[in-house]
């Protein structure tokens, strides 16, 4: 998304008179980050980028070899639950055991020019991986919206950028090497333990931890990006068509409002675009107003309209590990379901009009992206081309509220959550949601029958 | 030899975050590739809103509130800051002498 400040605030002047309106305050209740905060001369917490997940570890491992790796798995009290960036909203990391780091494993190991094929360690962060792989001639496929996740943590929660060409980030890879609680290590890839393979890509870190991973990669490539603001209800009509025709698209669709961002990269041999004159705070800035809008009702979104639509149409062109992922410093909480494909557009639309029936006062646009399927067993493309439609609240707001009344949408589409964002499904009505459900749990129970890497959150959704 | 680009991207620092860098201990390993990769991520991008790492400016106010403020923001998140800077192998030592390099401001601690 890329805003700028000149534009947002010239069409927010248009509207600046509602925000003189009497008795317009947000009224969604505040939410302070959880957990103990910092205390000299107590053990360090560990928290989530947002905020919503917390723990006390007894122990921090940070092994800096795979032979660390085995050794430290092999006597770290339980649970143990490996950690990367930490950017996961959903509760998979806390422990009050050991905290596993792999940031002492990063970088790129064995690579293959010809095959388009490197090595990289699981600690690697992905924003580190980019330039690294741009050195031997290669990029990754795809890449998220953001890149501060480690690679680790990004192949066990399926993390995914957009495009119906492309699959999830655990999708381009050929084989990983996995380090067992047991303290062994199982290299595998479809010829080899096939079965730990499948379980691995996206894995939860319930199997062990993976240490790294072989990318299959194609040929540094460059891009451009086009952001245009676009009637949402044309955009929807067009979605698939438009999504078709360019390799990596997604729209953010404002609640309240006729208005929808529209993101289309494409590839080029063109030169880089000018450094963007982005407001990174511009969403923050426009919060209050924006509130007041919502609560003045038609004649606010009258207004809302006006302001989006002032926005102009920007470009970036760059290589493609610079230009597909983003810089995002407000910091929120977001839930994500992966609707199919064919049903994304109409859960969307139920959703935006729930939002305005109900008046539900939130202003966070709703990221819209397509991802191809996969043959994961716990990806949420298993089998299935999806879409993936997100939700946001900001930090310091109270998210249930809203996500309560949206999520129930998500399961009449037959959504799969994301496994790195919020959610309130369990084991019994996950399982029904993937077709190698069982087989998952069966690989979990050879590897990690004494449950060692097992916290409250995944006794929640894999079970016992 | 992995740490070989590591110690090249700490080089590349800034000269008065070097000079920061020269009055705390040395990094380890570890800390030199959380620097490297976490810290960095933010703190030496002109475009991520960050106060860069030697910009005497940007961090006087910052500073001006003293390292014990600085330590307990980047362990429990301040404004756009995530907590721990999104570095989950980080000990508190590890924080000590990495706010000490990006900030500019010695750790009393350390002198101690």
């Amino acid at each position: 998304m890329t805003w700028t400040r000149r534009n947002v605030l010239k069409g927010a002047a248009a509207g600046a008179v509602w925000t003189a309106l009497p008795g317009c305050s947000d009224p969604t209740p505040t939410l302070a980050p959880g957990g103990p905060g910092y205390r000299p001369g107590h053990p360090l917490p560990w928290r989530n980028w947002a905020g919503t997940a917390w723990c006390e570890p007894a122990v921090r491992a940070a092994p800096q070899s795979e032979d660390e790796v085995v050794s430290w798995l092999a006597r770290a009290p339980g649970p143990v639950r490996p950690v990367g960036a930490g950017h996961s909203f959903s509760p998979l990391v806390p422990t009050d055991g050991t905290l596993f780091s792999l940031d002492g494993l990063a970088g790129l190991g064995e690579v293959d020019d010809a095959a388009l094929t490197a090595w990289a360690w699981a600690g690697t962060r992905l924003g580190n991986l980019g330039p690294l792989l741009a050195s031997h001639g290669q990029a990754m496929p795809n890449l998220p919206d953001i890149d501060y996740q480690a690679l680790g943590g990004a192949l066990a929660t399926s993390t995914h950028g957009t495009g119906r060409r492309h699959g999830s980030l655990s999708d381009p890879i050929d084989a990983l090497v996995l380090a067992t609680p047991a303290g062994e290590l199982i290299a595998c890839d479809r010829e080899r333990e096939p079965e730990v393979f499948h379980a691995a890509r996206c894995s939860l870190g319930a199997l062990g931890v993976v240490t790294r991973a072989k990318l299959r990669n194609r040929r540094a490539f460059r891009v451009r990006e086009v952001t245009t603001m676009r009637p949402i209800q044309e955009l929807l009509d067009e979605a698939e068509a438009r999504a078709d025709a360019a390799p990596f698209w997604e729209c953010y669709a404002f609640p309240h409002s006729s208005q929808a961002m529209e993101i289309v990269t494409t590839e080029t041999d063109a030169p880089d675009s000018e450094p963007e004159d982005a407001d990174l705070n511009a969403l923050g800035d426009m919060r209050a107003l924006a509130i007041r809008l919502v609560q003045a009702g038609r004649p606010g979104a009258a207004v809302l309209d006006a302001i989006l639509g002032a926005i102009e149409p920007s470009e970036k062109v760059g290589p493609s590990h610079r230009v597909l992922a983003h810089t995002r410093i407000e910091r929120f909480h977001e839930m994500e379901y992966t609707v199919p494909a064919d049903a994304g557009t109409a859960c969307l639309r139920e959703i935006l009009e729930t939002i305005r029936v109900r008046r539900i006062p939130i202003v966070f646009p709703i990221e819209f992206r397509f991802v191809r399927q996969d043959d994961i067993w716990l990806s949420m493309f298993s089998g299935r081309d999806g879409a993936s439609i997100s939700i946001h609240q900001f930090n310091d707001l109270d998210y249930r509220p809203y996500f309560d009344q949206i999520e129930p949408i998500f399961w009449k589409y037959e959504g799969r959550p994301h496994w790195g964002k919020l959610h309130t499904l369990d084991a019994t009505r996950l399982a029904e949601r993937y077709p190698h459900w069982q087989d998952f749990r069966e690989v979990r129970r050879a590897l990690d029958g004494d449950g060692r890497m097992r916290n409250a959150y995944l006794a929640r959704i894999l079970g016992s | 030899m992995r740490w070989l680009p590591i110690a090249a991207a700490v080089c590349l620092l800034s000269a008065p975050a070097a000079r920061a860098a020269s009055d705390a201990p040395p990094l380890s390993p570890l800390q030199a590739a959380q620097l490297q990769a976490v810290c960095s991520r933010c703190h030496a991008r002109p475009d991520s809103g960050a106060p860069l790492m030697g910009d005497g400016a940007a961090w006087a106010e910052r500073n001006a509130a003293g390292f014990a403020v600085l330590l307990r923001h980047t362990v429990d998140g301040w404004r756009t800051m995530p907590p721990l800077g999104i570095c989950g192998s980080c000990s508190e030592a590890d924080l000590r002498v990495l706010v000490a390099i990006v900030s500019g401001l010695p750790d009393p601690q350390a002198a101690r």
